[in-house]
């Protein structure tokens, strides 16, 4: 186990329900994703990958165990401070259709930045920069209704770095794209993650995208084994 | 902000319609509040405008003027009573005049008051009472109909002629053009009332004059007001405009609830999504609150000055008035109404999962 690593998923169990309805979604994971890592989490439907990234993401708290965000205990953390932590130190990409309706892509992060109380000037720049760093500044006026499924995560992947987190998840960012735009934008996030130094979780049951990721986690029935 | 003021832009349609339902809930609440405001002045003005204590009625009315009686012993009785300050007899009539060669009949308020006293309306224009026996002080309203001072009017069927002297204004009764003459002329346009009046406007301690009745065989006293909701007409036209107006509000209430309660269903994954994000309740909570009180402003403003114009376009022809506490009070509700009607969806964002952004997907 890497104690260096920007997450630590220490003796992580997660179940739901009680006595005959008990279901062990997430069976004493550990693992650690380091600072520039990219690590692709895999497993069929119903292997609990999706209970372990919300638990890494801070989104549900372990039954057991406990999850450590540089150093910082998040585990056992009330509802309000896990959003807080969420919205200042971890960066989310969901599936498609993730960004909201009614703001271009610009604004989709000038929103983050706004919940951040970032000051109006200075969450202009970054995220005219992360626009253009992801090759979207043509595209920051347009409504995600006028944009194809890779440009609509690119600005997702835009979004997730505006509050310069130390954690990255993404959550099936490939799952309404073709193979050829898939392996795209998981390229793009990969650089993200390696050129910035944070530690990134992608789950997915793409294959192919493997060895775009620097280790994989393999999670079936619960169980985590590295590989 | 942020959020509040994006979505607008985003759906204008949908916003400008739903505003639009509160612009007309909004404007049909201003009207109707000045269309009762003015029916129940232009109905009462008169009796508003006297400043009496209490006033004495025949027993048995029922603060029916029409139908009460005092005779001219009563009257005196009362004016001789102890702790009775001032008490000065009236004559309230429905009758008809003819205007000068016209064959038209103008339906008219008549009143009769002593020349003089504290019920005499005065004059905004033209002459007094006082200027001469067989004068006449119209209210606007009968000036209104194209009575001018020193025209001769008719009275039917007595066929008495009198002469109109001054104008008045406020002193409209039970929305018919409104005339005043001295109580001494009342005999030459209804010789059967014998020197009767229909009720004693008094001044004095009121519980000494509500004590009259004990003392004062056939009386019965009361206030103005009693007098005023025992009008034709006057209480249930009040009930049914002040009851449409409150069902208006519940009703702006209702669309305003609905429409934020369907968008909000409409939105619930985004919402999970921003709320996984990092986005609190409240931050959430707070754009639906300020959307629904613009929207409600807007319409508000809006309303207004659909009433207003409205109004200064039927100026003479509907009756209304405008009384701006009441206005101010609508308006409060609309908005109050408006902010309580986004509570249902409120309580729909606080139990959106930010997990949802997640488990929805998979």
């Amino acid at each position: 186990m890497m104690e260096s690593g920007i997450l630590n998923v220490d003796n992580v169990s997660r179940h739901f329900g009680n006595g005959e309805s008990r279901v062990d979604a997430v069976k004493r994971a550990n693992f650690s994703v380091g600072a520039g890592e990219l690590v692709a989490l895999i497993g069929p439907s119903g292997s609990g990958k999706s209970t372990l990234l919300s638990i890494a993401g801070s989104l549900l708290q372990p039954s057991e165990g406990d999850v450590r965000l540089a150093g910082d205990s998040i585990g056992q953390l009330s509802n309000a401070r896990r959003t807080r932590i969420r919205l200042e130190r971890i960066g989310f990409i969901f599936q498609a259709s993730n960004l909201v309706t009614f703001l271009t892509g610009k604004e989709q992060l000038q929103f983050i930045g706004k919940m951040l109380g970032m000051p109006e000037r200075e969450a202009n720049k970054r995220a005219d920069h992360l626009l253009e760093e992801l090759g979207m500044d043509a595209r920051a006026c347009h409504y995600p209704d006028q944009m194809s499924g890779g440009e609509r995560q690119r600005i997702a992947i835009a979004r997730a770095l505006m509050n310069e987190p130390e954690l990255v998840l993404a959550d099936e960012p490939t799952a309404s794209l073709d193979s050829q735009r898939g392996r795209q934008v998981v390229e793009l996030l990969a650089d993200e993650v390696h050129r910035r130094g944070v530690a990134g979780i992608i789950v997915t049951h793409d294959e192919r995208l493997i060895d775009v990721c620097d280790r994989v986690l393999r999670i079936s029935d619960g169980e985590v084994q590295e590989q | 902000m942020f959020l509040a003021m994006r979505e607008f832009r985003h759906a204008r349609l949908r916003y400008a319609l739903v505003t639009g339902v509160i612009v007309l809930v909004a404007s049909l609440v201003f009207i109707l509040s000045g269309l009762a405001n003015g029916l129940a002045s232009g109905s009462s003005e008169a009796i508003e405008a006297i400043p009496a204590d209490r006033f004495a009625v025949g027993i048995g009315s029922e603060f029916a003027l029409d139908r009460s009686r005092l005779d001219t012993d009563t009257v005196t009785a009362i004016q001789q009573a102890d702790g009775v300050t001032d008490a000065q007899p009236i004559v309230t009539l429905v009758g008809s005049v003819r205007h000068d060669d016209s064959h038209d009949l103008i339906g008219t308020s008549i009143i009769a008051v002593p020349v003089g006293s504290f019920l005499d309306p005065g004059a905004n224009s033209g002459e007094k009472l006082t200027a001469r026996p067989d004068g006449i002080v119209i209210d606007q309203s009968m000036a209104n109909e194209g009575v001018h001072v020193g025209d001769t009017l008719v009275f039917e069927p007595s066929q008495a002629e009198m002469t109109v002297v001054g104008i008045t204004d406020g002193h409209e009764y039970r929305l018919a053009p409104t005339l005043f003459i001295s109580l001494d002329q009342i005999d030459a346009i209804d010789p059967e009332l014998n020197g009767a009046v229909s009720a004693v406007a008094m001044r004095g301690d009121a519980a000494v004059l509500e004590a009259l009745p004990d003392s004062i065989e056939g009386i019965r006293v009361g206030t103005g007001q009693d007098i005023i909701n025992k009008l034709p007409g006057y209480t249930e036209q009040n009930l049914t405009l002040t009851l449409i107006q409150v069902f208006l509000v519940v009703i702006a209430a209702l669309v305003i609830a609905a429409f934020f309660f369907i968008l909000t269903l409409q939105k619930m994954p985004e919402l999970g999504v921003m709320k996984a994000l990092g986005a609190t309740t409240w931050e959430l909570a707070k754009a639906l609150m300020i959307q629904a009180t613009i929207l409600a402003t807007i319409g508000i403003l809006v309303g207004i000055m659909i009433a207003d114009t409205l109004w200064y376009l039927a100026e003479g022809v509907v009756p209304y008035k405008v009384q701006w506490q009441q206005m101010l009070l609508y308006s409060a509700m609309l908005l109050i109404v408006a902010v309580v009607g986004t509570l249902l969806s409120l309580f729909r964002i606080a139990r959106v999962d930010p997990l949802d952004a997640i488990n929805k997907a998979n």
